[in-house]
């Protein structure tokens, strides 16, 4: 994504779109750090928002449940996008649709039942119960269905004739083709789960089971009161910069996994 | 993408949309029914040791939200774990639940699946809505031993009181002292009249340069104008849950000052005014006075380097206004008579005067009985912040703020309505009726009933 020519023009432009767009991320950084009443660097704020929810805690359980989520429903795409790409079979378009409704449909249009599912099998309150609705997911189904689909039918073929059986062929010819649909998927999952909060915040209760965002919520309502700024800043920045970090270590992989993978 | 491979994928879909939905239509009838046909047996999630004899604590779930910025999750823990310690044979689980329309979807998607929380906090108006789903039990026995500010058990909704209040507050006028002392006002008080609100604001702004006054608008812009209403004669509803007056010619009244304000006597900004930074223009001395919630007391205190003035709002006609917020206990249906017995005792702990007290000075909001204010922690709290007494002096002027059924929105119709004037999108008198022929039309299945 580099600009081809040094035209300065475009660089300017470029630079104020990186502004605008990065200022949000660099004023929490900054109400985070430094004291409203002296301008100088403060720990309070920072302090003072880890006292108001177990953010420790909140912290693993996030991580449990986006990387467990990650983990199936990565495999179960992988799976079930190879079949549909490669595989004729009555009611092939059905099951496909299947798929295509869970994109379409939240889990918030549904949530009563989502709940009483959950609540059947004894998930209440539970990690598993926050990742049951999500194991499966369409948009990994759809990008591995759409990544094998262009691997070309004939090093399928050489690879048989060298003694492969399916699983091998899946396995040495077309997953390694999949990594880029797999990490673009995988920037869409953590960030979606990583943020998730109704969901979470109603199968849940207690800190054994909830998400970091829960923690921020705990100092970002103020229906009734001024609004802490600098408290929620604080909060705000515990939960984004391990995301962030993770993606800027990442940047050029998944801006080159995402321009290969979204061409359904 | 290869056409032909999507297109039927796309027929699928639509067969498959229709199967859900019929699903869906199916399910919802059979969830109501496992909701009342559970009544009496289960209580809160994992923890329905409930029916269990003594031996065991009666445990429970609370849900509760949080409306004031602060630790606030962190203060309800500590109360509720006083409780447990000092009662053995309950516990009770403190349940943060977002805010107040999140707790509202979180205790409602319980209700529907039959798990109802046994006892939650919920705003004091969603009592309609409530009712409607059969939710919850009268508090009466608590509410009429409780020695209650009578102005936030109003209104009494078919002959019950339905919650017990706890964390309230009301719209007060905050002002700068020390821009008041230099345009030449007397800092002692507040302006008393809305001519007095004006002419301080003119002099402020002439003198100093500030800007007179700010009025949030955006959000439940309702909350903060019905004082406004109110004070020209009539309220935002009645209070059978179905009835309205937005185009009443004293909302009319009150709307037409608040455009005064910023077009005629150009007094304040003109647009709509965001609820969280309007007290940041306060405390950053950008704005001589401003109408907040007597929760933002704490916070201005905090983050002002002026002396800083609560006066009651400034009015039009001979008596004083204002408006209730806020939060109240709930006891729902469904839940086993143990539990039931163990939530009261919570309930009635809760909003005893030592502990409406206490959560009253760790957030700012309006403790719930006169006796609150005799506790001596609050009274030597009050000695320090005087502020902190012009919130309850008010609560015999204070009117219930709007409530009906279908809540939401009927507070969106109104809210819309009034920031349509402020944008300049529409008259007054088009923005009301339009609003209250939606209003009632929204409400009118409910009032057969």
């Amino acid at each position: 994504m580099a600009v081809s020519r040094r035209n300065p023009l475009a660089t300017v432009a470029l630079g104020l779109v990186a502004v605008i767009w990065g200022f949000p991320t660099l004023w929490v950084l900054y109400a985070t750090f430094i004291s409203p009443r002296t301008g100088g660097l403060t720990l309070g704020n920072l302090a003072g928002a880890l006292q108001s929810a177990p953010f420790g805690q909140y912290a693993i359980n996030t991580v449990l449940i986006v990387g467990g989520l990650l983990i199936v429903q990565t495999v179960f795409g992988a799976v079930v996008g190879f079949v549909l790409a490669r595989y004729e079979f009555p009611g092939k378009a059905l099951i496909t649709g299947l798929f295509l409704l869970q994109i379409v449909v939240p889990v918030y249009a549904i949530l009563i039942q989502e709940y009483e599912i959950v609540q059947g099998l004894h998930l209440l309150n539970t990690k598993l119960g926050i990742m049951v609705p999500y194991l499966v997911s369409g948009i990994a189904v759809l990008s591995f269905r759409q990544a094998f689909r262009s691997v070309p039918r004939e090093l399928e073929e050489a690879a048989r004739l060298d003694g492969y059986d399916t699983v091998g062929v899946f396995l040495r010819v077309y997953l390694p083709r999949a990594v880029p649909a797999a990490l673009a998927f995988a920037v869409i999952s953590v960030t979606y789960h990583w943020t998730d909060f109704l969901w979470p915040l109603i199968v849940t209760n207690t800190a054994s089971a909830r998400p970091i965002v829960v923690g921020l919520a705990t100092v970002a309502e103020a229906s009734e009161s001024g609004l802490q700024w600098n408290l929620l800043a604080a909060a705000t920045a515990i939960v984004i910069v391990p995301v962030l970090l993770v993606f800027v270590s990442g940047t050029r992989r998944i801006l080159s996994a995402f321009a290969s993978t979204f061409d359904w | 993408m290869r056409p032909i491979g999507m297109r039927s994928v796309l027929a699928a879909v639509g067969a498959l949309a229709l199967l859900v939905a019929g699903c869906g239509g199916a399910a919802a009838p059979a969830s109501t029914g496992s909701a009342s046909s559970s009544a009496g047996s289960g209580s809160g999630s994992g923890t329905s040791s409930s029916a269990q004899p003594s031996s065991q604590p009666v445990a429970f779930d609370f849900d509760y939200p949080v409306g004031v910025s602060g630790p606030l999750a962190t203060i309800m823990t500590n109360l509720v774990n006083q409780f447990n310690s000092t009662h053995p044979g309950i516990k009770v689980t403190p349940v943060f639940a977002g805010s107040y329309q999140q707790t509202l979807a979180k205790v409602e998607t319980g209700i529907q699946a039959g798990n109802p929380p046994p006892v939650a906090v919920l705003n004091h108006t969603a009592v309609f809505d409530l009712l409607h789903l059969q939710a919850i039990q009268p508090l009466d026995s608590i509410v009429q031993a409780g020695n209650f500010y009578p102005a936030m058990l109003k209104p009494e909704v078919q002959g019950h009181y339905w919650s017990a209040p706890f964390q309230r507050s009301t719209v007060v006028l905050y002002y700068n002292k020390d821009l008041f002392q230099k345009a030449g006002l007397d800092p002692s008080h507040g302006p008393a009249t809305l001519s007095q609100l004006v002419s301080d604001a003119q002099a402020i702004q002439q003198k100093t340069g500030v800007t007179g006054i700010e009025i949030p608008s955006d959000g439940t812009v309702y909350w903060e104008f019905q004082p406004f209403a109110i004070d020209q004669g009539s309220n935002l509803a009645g209070s059978n849950g179905t009835t309205t007056y937005f185009n009443s010619p004293a909302v009319q009244a009150g709307l037409q000052f608040w455009m005064d304000l910023s077009h005629k006597y150009k007094v304040e900004p003109v647009g709509i005014l965001p609820w969280n930074t309007v007290p940041n223009d306060f405390e950053a001395g950008k704005t001589a006075m401003i109408v907040h919630s007597s929760g933002s007391l704490a916070s201005i205190l905090q983050n002002s380097k002026f002396q800083v003035g609560v006066a009651f709002m400034p009015k039009g006609t001979a008596t004083d206004v204002t408006n209730l917020g806020g939060g109240d206990f709930y006891l729902m249906k469904g839940i086993s008579p143990a539990v039931q017995q163990a939530a009261i005792t919570f309930i009635k702990w809760m909003t005893a005067p030592d502990q409406a007290a206490s959560w009253s000075m760790q957030t700012g909001y309006v403790a719930v009985s006169p006796a609150d204010y005799q506790v001596p922690a609050m009274v030597a709290y009050t000695k320090k912040y005087p502020q902190a007494l012009v919130a309850p002096a008010q609560l015999q002027y204070a009117e219930p703020e709007l409530s009906t059924y279908q809540l939401n929105q009927i507070q969106d119709t109104f809210d819309s309505a009034v920031q349509s004037v402020l944008d300049g999108q529409s008259t007054i008198k088009a923005a009301l009726d339009k609003a209250q022929q939606q209003a009632q039309s929204i409400l009118a299945p409910y009032k057969t009933q």
